[in-house]
């Protein structure tokens, strides 16, 4: 825990013990571990987050979780967490419709994952009302549609391992991860579509109480996993991405006539449904029951892989705290509806900085010839 | 409600002590009417003088002393305005000057004088308070205009961050 903080193991245990007051960057700095605000951390809600469930099994099976996660990613995903709650306050606040998770009866889950994860995908696309057309835009059905909250980052706040996250308390939320940048529209859908399954299978039937799991190994005893059946469950996500957002039917009457292994197929499988080439030659691959080898070899071929850059899944707002959360935020504050101290401690803007101008502006609470005072006072009675 | 348990100091540099009879009388500890608490504490907790806010920590226990709170961070002023919306007081110092310049305004007077002339820093409680203002009690003040309404900025514009978070069950813990 101490290494997660960027503290010393002695500094963490004399506040532990109550020798030492924590500072507010530190307390800040756990309650997003926690994925909660500080005040909550204070009454004691951190209790019940799915971070300290980590810490919990982490620490039965005397796993280091900082051997098998860097803080930053920790704090990336609490700190997700604590936006999804703030945007679900502010919602109920504003008096905007509760998100729709669309409810899917429990399936055979003794069948194959990718099995499982296709008829999901089928009767997902059934219960929205999809039928077998392409989606014109996955933001737009989740967020629009759905009423889910979509989060992006990059990978310099969260490592490439993690394509994203999501969850669904206390609203489902998904984060993306930009692995090739907002440009790689096709690389966001397929994240969406497979945090979707998470929201709509596994996060509802309590079988990942956890963002992710990490895996560590345990001394002669193999491998420790926060959630069993993990790398099934993963699996499942993919399938259902991949069924979701290639439909069978619609594919097999897209390439009649058209070689399965051709370019030309792979191209048109990629256009019409606005997926990648690895997953259209995977959807491709699948349903006409190519060789592992020609598919290997289908990804290995000098191809024009370009897609077009403007696609409705393109345009997102990169940043936690931008997005959703900063327009309502606005909105809130427009209604008067939230006062200026709580748009700044959701914004992180400080105390001596003006509100910026995208919420409305507004000038800084106190100057800051009186941040540097009290400052001062501090390190003079110190 | 709170304006009955408010105490004005005894002396001018007993604002923690006067805060912490105030505290008592919350708690409804026997004895806590007496001024001569004020000296009593003063005499316990003083240091050259004057008596520094972590001090009463251990003399109002139950309680938790946060530090110095970064003024610069609005969830520090957030986390003490959720504390108190939730039951618990707050026994917060300010800086003297610019605590003073809000009474101006206010146009409220006390027996001591001018706040601006003694200790650098003050010692109020914070008792309530909703989304938009704050409700203090003052002991350098008298009874009169307590508790003391203000908005977040003004008291944050005051604030030192130093805080003490109290709750007025002594059970608590």
């Amino acid at each position: 825990m101490a290494r997660l903080l960027g503290v010393q193991a002695d500094e963490l245990l004399d506040i532990e013990e109550s020798r030492a007051t924590p500072s507010m960057a530190l307390m800040e700095r756990t309650a997003t571990l926690y994925g909660v605000s500080p005040s909550a951390l204070l009454r004691g809600e951190a209790q019940s987050s799915p971070a300290t469930l980590l810490f919990r099994s982490a620490e039965e099976h005397r796993v280091d979780i900082g051997d098998l996660m860097r803080g930053e990613d920790l704090h990336v995903l609490g700190d997700f967490l604590v936006c999804a709650s703030e945007v679900d306050t502010l919602k109920s606040t504003l008096g905007m419709p509760n998100a729709e998770i669309p409810s899917l009866e429990p399936e055979d889950l003794t069948e194959p994952e990718w099995q499982q994860g296709r008829d999901f995908a089928e009767r997902t696309r059934q219960l929205l009302g999809l039928g077998d057309t392409p989606i014109p835009s996955m933001r737009s059905l989740l967020a629009d549609r759905l009423g889910w909250e979509i989060f992006f980052v990059t990978p310099d706040v969260l490592s490439p391992s993690i394509d994203g996250a999501s969850t669904i308390h206390p609203r489902p939320a998904i984060l993306v991860n930009l692995l090739g940048g907002s440009a790689s529209w096709w690389r966001t859908r397929a994240t969406l579509a497979h945090e979707m399954c998470h929201v709509l299978v596994d996060s509802r039937q309590g079988s990942r109480p956890y963002l992710i799991s990490p895996e560590g190994t345990l001394k002669h005893r193999g491998v420790w996993t926060l959630v069993e059946r993990f790398r099934g469950i993963e699996r499942r996500a993919n399938a259902f991405a991949a069924h979701f957002l290639v439909p069978r039917r619609s594919l097999f009457s897209l390439v009649s006539g058209t070689a399965a292994d051709s370019e030309e197929a792979i191209h048109k499988v990629c256009g019409h449904f606005g997926v990648g080439r690895q997953l259209a030659i995977r959807r491709l691959g699948h349903e006409f029951k190519l060789s592992t080898e020609v598919q290997t070899q289908m990804l290995a071929r000098e191809a024009d892989k370009s897609h077009c850059s403007e696609h409705a899944d393109a345009d997102v707002e990169i940043g936690l705290r931008r997005g959703v959360l900063r327009s309502l935020v606005r909105r809130a504050l427009e209604a008067d509806k939230l006062s200026p101290l709580r748009a700044r401690a959701i914004l992180r803007v400080p105390m001596s900085a003006p509100l910026p101008d995208a919420i409305g502006g507004g000038p800084p609470m106190v100057s800051r010839a009186h941040v540097e005072r009290t400052q001062a006072l501090r390190d003079e009675l110190r | 409600m709170s304006r009955r348990f408010h105490v004005a100091q005894a002396r001018p540099n007993f604002c923690v002590a006067a805060c912490v009879v105030m505290i008592e009388r919350w708690r409804g500890i026997a004895g806590a009417y007496s001024e001569n608490r004020q000296y009593v504490l003063h005499e316990d907790l003083h240091v050259e003088g004057f008596v520094p806010l972590r001090a009463a920590e251990h003399a109002l226990a139950p309680a938790e002393y946060l530090g110095w709170l970064d003024v610069d961070n609005p969830m520090a002023l957030l986390l003490v305005i959720d504390q108190v919306m939730g039951g618990a007081w707050a026994l917060v110092s300010c800086v003297s000057n610019a605590w003073e310049g809000l009474f101006d305004v206010h146009r409220l007077t006390s027996p001591h004088g001018s706040l601006a002339g003694g200790a650098f820093y003050h010692a109020v409680l914070v008792v309530a308070a909703d989304d938009r203002s704050i409700a203090l009690l003052d002991p350098w003040h008298g009874p009169e205009g307590q508790p003391i309404a203000l908005s977040h900025e003004d008291f944050a514009s005051a604030w030192t961050g130093e805080t003490i978070l109290i709750h007025r069950d002594t059970d608590a813990e």
